[in-house]
């Protein structure tokens, strides 16, 4: 019975949807920013607010029916306030403009962290906003003359570029009353990387360099230092500059052939193709964990060589973005 | 043995409390419900019987105390408190299911609801059975100290249920205090005066209603009633409630002419004169009163839950244009179709000393001439004598009226009289008040042959000057004759100001409490405070339909069409809603900090001339970029603008340049605006 009702219901919204897509707004992406103004904002009382205007109508019957002014009074003096109420937790939401949508990248099956960044008109303290998106939901509030961003988890199932959906911003303030939300359906996506190889062989190509006695060849030199950083291999430390200077310095080779590790898309033709992505990201990642420089080679493009953070995220995302 | 018994009771309870500490409403929220809880039980509780009220208040205390220490009160303890409270409620209203009855049951409940608080939905239901049981106290009472309280109840309601619902909408960043909280409710409620007036007044009232108020349990409400004892009317006298406030139109009698009439006793029993039922039936109006004053006034009676409309003297209701839907009685007094359970206004048209055509109907004069057998044989001896004497009537109450001036005084504290009451107080205490004198003549006058009846009401009163109007209170009780004379019909006949001239002039308790002492020098105060309350009643408490119509008619609207009248509520409301929306939009960001209140102000006045700063303008671009525009007083706008910078951001300002800035900022105006130039390409 109640499967049936909820499969009656999708059906009902799936219709309203395809037949009144102005009315709904729920299929469309739309541009950012996204103003929301008063011909995409609803309004329907809550289960309490029903409730509660039964109860002041019942009030308003028995008053009318006395004469009793004093309790007719207060009855549209309740009523006024709840409808004043409604009409605060309304303008809450208009002219509110949702500006930018992001979030950091993340592997595919972690949780991404997607931000939203809301601007009002600077005249209202807004509060109470809440946005939900399936089934997250995170509450927040714009005071006057600021931004705000709240952030939503999202689940990330694939790589590549994952549209953010539908999202519902409503607003129970400030007395619970009344339900007054609108959806937002911003043309958004955030990037997935690929999921990293949970058991990978070694980088290719180490089995010679295996040990960090690496041998430097003579056409490497140092070309300069730089701080330490979270990382970086211990082979790599200039010892004496940092005692020099008290803090850990790390040296940074210029290799004019330039390539550590090569990762070519073409020689893992044994496996299977997202297999051979995730093996690939798995190895970029390692590669820059390890400082050591890579070039990626994929069948329509390259990338690198080079170490980094840029580095690893154009990688990361060529990858990412393969068909 | 007991003892031991109690304490081990006691400590099962303290264990069955302390085992189930599962609360789960946040403090605060708590605290919120039980405050409105409290505040809307209050106006009702004051007006329960003796001590229920105090006993709920106490009970709703106790069980907020136990909810505030985060201890549940059991199921079972819960179900033994509501019935055993209830049932207390019954026994003491006798088992009768009234008005007051319901009050008492709903109380209950309310104080019981704050037991078990546990939950978002019970927070929410016991403010929807709060604002219930504030309605409820309207019902019961509608004095200024239930309306008072009342709104204070409506106030703490509304807050909680703000910060109740911040359990689903979350809690701000900068939660504001409780006096923050009341202020915004305060606002809310403000602003949406507009709309709760418009819907106040124009909304159509029910002309009648679709069934009757209940009516209490309990009729002992002090007052005038339908039967007389001795002792009765002192019982009035100590207290200065009021009963009536009248406006004369055209002219105001003399003070020692204002007989309120109450109920009229016709029969006596020895002891105890009382209401004849039979006599208390409606008859036709008669034809108007000749040769006699009139004054017409509005009246505006207080509830007694009854019938009785305590009219100038002789108040004939064959005038046009008064006394709607009231009824004479075969005992010529006044009473309205319903009980007066609500400040009710009456415009009347009276007559004094008028003379009445026609005669008295048989039954009714023998009626008016009973008295038990073997009562009072002295003083039937001596109307005997002076009938033989051969005195007509008027010579006979001459005669009466001159014993009494000369032989008798007014005592509020009289001898108690025995069983022939009439001669005891004739022959040998010769002391008493109203009652006493009213007693005695009529008897007297039975005895003599003439046609006689007590009448009960009220005497005199205080004009306010303020107002216009007179004040009757109910210390103004008053007991007198009336006597059939052939040709003259009913005559008033006061005994008392035989004896007492004095009180019929300047009322009964002269002298006594309100000429003196520190009450005369508050006299125009009190006086204010009643002309507040009379127009309280007269303008807002006397609100009907016919009010209505008649305030729709002078805008020219006819109430009687309801497209008319539902064109004109849409029409009040709008504008109503359009004020409010004004009002809400209108709001300007308000900031802790004065100097920023007065910057953010200052930009508001300006983005109304159409500068509006955008919110990634800094303070001197937009200073700069408003006083190209602004030719009268660019200048100033500048160099406020750096003031403003510098005192923002500088480390240590200057306090007392602060201070003038604020000032300075409050003071801006822009002047002449000149037109947007061409956006520079």
């Amino acid at each position: 019975m109640r499967g049936l009702a909820s499969r009656l219901w999708a059906w009902l919204q799936g219709q309203a949807e395809r037949r009144l897509p102005a009315l709904t707004r729920l299929r469309q992406p739309e541009d950012l920013p996204i103003l929301i103004h008063r011909r995409r904002i609803y309004v329907l009382p809550s289960g309490f607010g029903l409730f509660f205007c039964g109860l002041l109508a019942a009030m308003a019957i028995g008053a009318l029916n006395y004469n009793n002014n004093p309790a007719l009074m207060l009855v549209f003096l309740v009523a006024s306030s709840v409808h004043t109420a409604l009409l605060r937790g309304w303008l809450g939401l208009s002219g509110l403009r949702l500006v930018e949508v992001s979030a950091a990248p993340v592997h595919a099956g972690e949780t991404a962290e997607l931000r939203l960044r809301f601007e009002g008109d600077g005249r209202r303290a807004r509060r109470g906003l809440c946005i939900e998106r399936g089934e997250a939901r995170q509450v927040f509030e714009l005071l006057p003359e600021a931004f705000a961003s709240a952030a939503l988890p999202m689940a990330t199932e694939r790589r590549g570029l994952q549209p953010v959906g539908r999202i519902k911003l409503s607003t129970r303030w400030p007395l619970g009353l009344f339900v007054v939300w609108s959806w937002l359906h911003p043309r958004a996506e955030i990037l997935v990387y690929p999921r990293l190889e949970p058991q990978s062989p070694p980088l290719p190509g180490e089995g010679c360099a295996a040990s960090s006695r690496r041998q430097r060849s003579p056409s490497e030199e140092v070309h300069s230092l730089r701080e330490h950083r979270h990382g970086d291999p211990l082979r790599l430390m200039a010892w004496k500059r940092s005692a020099q200077l008290g803090r850990p310095i790390v040296r940074e080779f210029e290799s004019p052939a330039g390539v550590e590790v090569r990762l070519d898309y073409a020689q893992l033709a044994h496996l299977p193709p997202e297999r051979r992505i995730e093996r690939l990201a798995r190895w970029l990642v390692e590669a820059e964990r390890r400082g050591l420089r890579s070039e990626l080679r994929l069948p329509q493009s390259r990338i690198g060589p080079g170490r980094g953070e840029a580095h690893l995220h154009a990688g990361l995302r060529a990858l990412a973005l393969l068909p | 043995m007991s003892a031991t018994t109690a304490a081990a009771l006691g400590l099962r309870l303290r264990h069955a409390l302390a085992e189930q500490r599962r609360a789960q409403l946040p403090r605060a929220v708590f605290a919120w419900c039980v405050a409105a809880g409290l505040a809307a039980l209050l106006p009702l509780g004051l007006l329960l019987q003796g001590w229920l009220g105090p006993l709920l208040f106490l009970l709703a205390l106790l069980g907020a105390g136990a909810g505030l220490r985060g201890a549940h009160v059991p199921a079972w303890l819960r179900l033994m408190l509501t019935v055993g409270v209830a049932g207390l409620v019954l026994y003491v209203y006798g088992f009768r299911f009234g008005r007051d009855t319901g009050a008492g049951l709903l109380a209950t409940m309310l104080a019981l609801k704050l037991l078990e608080l546990h939950r978002l939905r019970d927070a929410r239901s016991l403010l929807s059975f709060s604002l219930f049981a504030i309605m409820a106290a309207f019902l019961q009472d509608q004095g200024p100290l239930t309306l008072l309280l009342s709104l204070l109840g409506a106030v703490l309601v509304l807050t909680a249920l703000a910060r109740v619902s911040e359990l689903e909408s979350g809690v701000p960043a900068e939660a504001p205090g409780v006096a923050g909280r009341l202020r915004s409710t305060g606002l809310l409620m403000l602003l949406s005066l507009p709309l709760a007036a418009a819907g106040f007044l124009l909304f159509p009232r029910l002309p009648a209603p679709l069934w009757g108020l209940p009516e209490n349990s309990d009729e002992a409400k002090t007052g005038l009633s339908d039967r007389m004892s001795p002792g009765d009317i002192l019982n009035l006298i100590a207290d200065d409630s009021p009963i009536l406030r009248v406006e004369f139109l055209d002219g105001r009698p003399e003070s020692q002419n204002l007989y309120w009439r109450g109920p009229v006793l016709t029969r006596f029993d020895g002891r105890t004169w009382a209401l004849t039922p039979w006599l208390s039936q409606p008859r036709p109006v008669p034809a108007s009163a000749r040769d006699s004053q009139r004054f017409r006034y509005r009246m505006t009676q207080e509830p007694n839950e009854r019938h009785w409309v305590l009219g100038l003297d002789a108040v004939d209701l064959s005038t046009p244009g008064t006394g709607q839907e009231l009824q004479l009685l075969q005992d010529d007094s006044v009473v309205a179709s319903k009980r007066l359970t609500e400040v009710t206004r009456f415009e009347l048209e009276s007559v004094i000393d008028g003379v009445i055509p026609g005669a008295l109907p048989e039954y009714v004069r023998r009626q008016m001439l009973s008295l038990p057998a073997e009562f009072n044989p002295r003083t039937a001896d001596l109307i005997r004598r002076w009938r033989s004497d051969g005195m007509d009537s008027n010579a006979l109450i001459d005669r009466a009226l001159d014993l009494f001036n000369r032989e008798f005084s007014y005592s509020l504290s009289p001898a108690p009289l025995g069983r022939h009451s009439v001669d005891e107080f004739l022959f040998e205490t010769r002391e008493g008040f109203c009652e006493h004198f009213a007693s005695a003549f009529t008897v007297m006058m039975r005895m003599a042959g003439i046609p006689a009846r007590v009448v009960t009401g009220y005497q005199g009163g205080f004009y306010n000057p303020i107002g216009d109007y007179v004040l009757v209170r109910q210390s103004d009780a008053h007991a007198w004759s009336e006597v059939w004379l052939e040709g003259q019909g009913w005559v008033r006949i006061d005994p008392t100001g035989a004896v007492s001239p004095q009180r019929i002039e300047s009322g009964q308790a002269a002298g006594t409490d309100l000429q003196s002492g520190w009450r005369a020098g508050l006299r125009p105060l009190l006086d204010a405070a009643d002309w507040l309350r009379h127009g309280w009643n007269t303008v807002v408490l006397g609100f009907n339909a016919a009010r209505q119509r008649s305030m729709l008619l002078s805008l020219g609207i006819d109430a009687s069409d309801w497209r008319e009248v539902g064109l004109v509520l849409a029409g009040g409301l709008g504008l109503a809603l359009g004020l409010t929306l004004w009002l809400v939009l209108r709001g300007t960001p308000r900031s802790h900090d004065p100097l920023v209140a007065a910057y953010l102000q200052c930009c508001a006045r300006l983005a109304r001339r159409g500068l509006k700063r955008s919110m990634d303008e800094p303070v001197l671009a937009y200073a700069r970029r408003a006083a190209a525009r602004l030719p009268d007083s660019g200048q100033s706008l500048l160099s406020l603008s750096s003031a403003y910078a510098a005192q923002r951001y500088e480390p240590a300002p200057d306090a007392a340049a602060r201070i003038d800035l604020i000032r300075k900022l409050r003071r801006f105006r822009s002047g002449r605006v000149l037109p947007d130039a061409a956006p520079s390409a």
